[in-house]
């Protein structure tokens, strides 16, 4: 079984197409809609990367980041965030919540591919 | 935003791959040929925006479906304009569309192996689908370019077919299609790690 990671996106679009092209690559993927059941997968399984969006019901990505920074067991899991926003504003907050990297949609396999590996302990 | 006369209206002309959303009483309108319109909007929250895109001429003949990149643009393209619509105070879970587009207006015969206009349809169909996004009502397919008027406070949309603008259509899509393909679907600025 491949490392896993956790997907985060109110889109079962994205999701979906997020999964089928990291299991081609042979990770193992858990999905979450929104920050507050992101924060619940990761306490119930061990994941090595997440991959989270900024916009969600709920609880947002960024919020969910600063949590995940902030709790034991957690904390130095590397996370990708992957969005829409692009505003300089927004990827600097990202970058204080404590987010590892940006990926500004719609993205390219190759790169997404090439970032997470960049990233994974 | 110029104003309409006939509706009385400040009236918002969106072109190919932009997207406009608004919570005021404005027009959103667009002329369509094989590309894809989406009237989105939250009636309760009377908010609502309207898109124009179409997705990128597939690299590949095995790339097709919701995973393939080219569907990535047509997600993307969706999520922009869904997020604007939260932003400004709708609600996904009470989002309805209605679909506009899709008709056979550029002359794709150079690449007879992908009928655009259809993969176009299937794609807006099997991504409203997936989010489950209800839809309302559409008018898709045929040879005819379509004007679209969009009231996001009153959800509501007038469309007619329009016989006129058709060339200078068909090259504007044209344009647009080929800007597309050379952006990769998805150049949007390499990642970025802190």
């Amino acid at each position: 079984m491949g490392a896993a990671i956790l997907v985060v996106d109110d889109s079962v679009s994205i999701r979906q197409s997020v999964r089928f092209i990291l299991e081609q690559s042979g990770y193992t993927v858990f999905e979450a809609a929104d920050g507050e059941e992101g924060l619940k997968r990761l306490s119930e399984q061990k994941v090595q990367l997440v991959i989270t969006d900024v916009n969600m019901p709920n609880m947002d990505g960024l919020t969910m980041v600063k949590k995940i920074r902030e709790t034991d067991g957690i904390k130095f899991v590397p996370i990708l965030v992957l969005t829409t926003e692009s505003q300089g504003s927004v990827v600097e907050e990202g970058k204080k919540a404590g987010a590892t990297g940006w990926i500004v949609k719609p993205f390219n396999n190759e790169k997404l591919l090439e970032t997470i590996k960049k990233v994974m302990p | 935003m110029k104003y309409n006369a006939q509706f009385g209206k400040p009236e918002k002309y969106i072109g190919p791959g932009d997207y406009f959303a608004s919570a005021e009483d404005v027009i959103i309108s667009t002329l369509l040929g094989s590309c894809i319109s989406v009237a989105l909007f939250d009636r309760t929250a009377k908010v609502g925006g309207l898109n124009h895109f179409m997705l990128p001429f597939p690299k590949t003949r095995d790339e097709e479906g919701l995973f393939s990149q080219s569907s990535r643009y047509g997600i993307n393209a969706m999520e922009l304009l869904i997020n604007e619509i939260l932003k400004k105070g709708g609600l996904k879970k009470n989002l309805h569309a209605k679909v506009f587009g899709g008709s056979s207006v550029i002359d794709f015969r150079k690449e007879a192996t992908y009928n655009i206009p259809k993969m176009n349809i299937e794609f807006i169909f099997g991504f409203l689908e997936a989010e489950h996004i209800a839809v309302d009502s559409y008018s898709v397919g045929g040879s005819l370019p379509r004007k679209i008027v969009f009231f996001p406070l009153e959800s509501r949309v007038l469309m007619r077919f329009s016989r006129t603008e058709s060339s200078g259509l068909a090259h504007r899509e044209d344009v647009y299609s080929q800007r597309l393909r050379e952006s990769d679907a998805g150049g949007s600025g390499g990642p970025i790690l802190f």
